[in-house]
């Protein structure tokens, strides 16, 4: 019992050692900050195809370069790249491609190690939104400015051999079900 | 002298891959009631489970869980992947499948009485399993990010918002570090489906050791019910393909917050009714019923007599009351609920 102590404490010490040192290590470095997580802001985020627009963006991280894309229908479009200033802000003009569809959107702002740093929910539609006389037929509402509950016009990817591999399996998984049924009814 | 590490004499021999997978094992007696489909709605709920596991996995690979790039991922497997998307449509429709196959199933133990003494533990493992279930396919339509996803979400933050602490990791700002969707399509592919695993282990175990709530003195062996219920499982999972087939899933435009114009999945519909009708705390009335009342039935529902019968009419009474809310959301008109 006696010779057993020093080596008992050998071990507390070393199992201690090895539980606080980490401990240690994590609380004298600095706590890695996560991403600044920055605002954009327009004056309208009703937007048009082609038109050019003012972006202003807040709390981004201090000289960061920012990649600014448009997610969405027409899936990522690049619009632009900026650099935040020495207090995380920018300001820029942004010009929206001509072929944009209309739709909702996500506004980007991507940093350089990929993540995405801010992000403003816009709507791209279809018709101007300029003051203009009001004629009779525009008055009823355009419904691309708002969602819809009706299913996307989606160019499905079609493949014969998926089609009709799911289709044979389809007839194959029915008729060996009736067969095991129908055995299993005889058999009983 | 007998060999100790020989196999127990109940494992019948009959084949190499019987013999070390103990199969035999398999061949223990069930009431030949149970050869009945009525009796094999539980295994062919799993089977829906099974199928929605196994697409679940292939999904996963292509699925991208963050709020911008959630929908476009959805979208590239529609547009681009032929087979992937066919596997999705089997996914959506298995959903369908086995939220209905289990509330058959749950009607036909509630109907014969599946619940008594000693069986309660096997009813309330079933109605745990049913909640997961609903979870799992809330969960999986918010991982969409389309507009009936960002909808749902938004219900179920305000919901949780009622719910105070409880309802605070549905909360978008409960951490800066991960996105809500994220969190839910993490909890979709692990969290939950762990829990229904464990779950339905303890409702396997009782099913085998308590038996089956069959009656009848007839007697037969598992593995020869286990031969119709291959059949009957074969014939679901066709159907659910031959359904994604000629009826594929489809995807709305990227979810805009603010709006209401869609309508929840099929399964979710009454809670919708009950919006209808009563608001947002609706949305929370109506499942604490009909989970409350499925936990109360074994308690009330003891032994024959009156109480007995009221249970029973009460029971059809909220299914009856359950399908027409159905139908009747699906009729009705959109409306908002998030201002109620």
């Amino acid at each position: 019992m006696t010779s057993s102590h020093p080596k008992f404490a050998l071990i507390t010490a070393a199992m201690i050692a090895l539980v606080t040192s980490p401990l240690a290590a994590w609380s004298a470095e600095p706590v890695a900050s996560l991403h600044p997580t920055g605002v954009l802001r327009l004056v309208d985020t009703r937007l048009l195809p082609g038109s050019t627009v003012r972006l202003t963006g807040e709390k981004f991280a201090k000289g960061g370069e920012l990649e600014l894309l448009l997610v969405g229908i027409d899936g990522r479009v690049a619009i632009a790249t900026v650099r935040a200033d020495s207090v995380g802000k920018f300001v820029t003009d942004i010009t929206l491609p001509e072929a944009l569809s209309p739709g909702s959107y996500s506004l980007v702002a991507i940093a350089s190690d990929g993540d995405t740093a801010g992000r403003l929910e816009v709507m791209v539609v279809a018709a101007p939104i300029a003051q203009e006389p009001v004629e009779a037929e525009s008055e009823t509402h355009d419904p691309s400015h708002e969602p819809s509950a009706d299913p996307m016009v989606l160019d499905r990817a079609t493949s014969a051999a998926v089609t009709g591999g799911a289709a044979i399996g389809v007839l194959l998984a029915f008729g060996i079900g009736v067969f095991t049924l129908y055995r299993s009814r005889t058999g009983s | 002298m007998e060999d100790p590490l020989a196999a127990p004499p109940d494992v019948v021999r009959s084949g190499a891959l019987e013999e070390r997978l103990a199969l035999g094992a398999l061949a223990y007696p069930v009431p030949a009631r149970a050869n009945r489909l009525d009796f094999m709605l539980g295994a062919l709920t799993l089977t829906a489970l099974t199928l929605l596991a196994v697409t679940g996995i292939i999904l996963s690979q292509y699925y991208n869980p963050t709020p911008v790039d959630a929908h476009g991922s959805v979208r590239y497997v529609i547009t681009n992947a032929p087979l992937v998307s066919y596997l999705r449509d089997v996914h959506v429709w298995g959903a369908s499948a086995a939220i209905l196959l289990v509330f058959v199933h749950l009607s036909a133990v509630f109907w014969r009485r599946g619940f008594r003494r000693p069986r309660e533990g096997l009813w309330w493992s079933g109605v745990l399993l049913l909640a997961l279930l609903f979870v799992l396919a809330f969960t999986g339509t918010v991982l969409r990010a389309d507009q009936e996803a960002v909808e749902a979400l938004a219900h179920a933050v305000a919901g949780s918002a009622l719910a105070g602490p409880l309802g605070a990791p549905l909360q978008p700002d409960f951490t800066p570090s991960s996105p809500l969707i994220t969190r839910l399509y993490a909890m979709h592919i692990s969290v939950i489906p762990i829990v229904l695993v464990l779950v339905l282990a303890l409702h396997l175990w009782l099913v085998r050791h308590l038996g089956v709530s069959a009656s009848g003195p007839d007697r037969a062996l598992f593995t020869h019910h286990l031969r119709p219920l291959s059949g009957f499982a074969l014939i679901v999972v066709s159907i659910v393909g031959a359904v994604a087939l000629v009826s594929p899933a489809g995807l709305l435009a990227p979810g805009v917050a603010g709006f209401e114009v869609t309508k929840p999945l099929w399964p979710f519909l009454w809670v919708y009714a009950a919006e209808n009708l009563f608001g947002m705390t609706g949305m929370l009335i109506a499942p604490a019923v009909l989970f409350g009342f499925l936990a109360a039935v074994p308690v009330f529902d003891r032994r024959d007599g009156p109480t007995a019968t009221i249970t029973r009419a009460a029971g059809l009474a909220l299914l009856a009351l359950l399908v027409i809310a159905i139908v009747w959301a699906a009729l009705a008109p959109a409306q908002q609920h998030l201002d109620m």
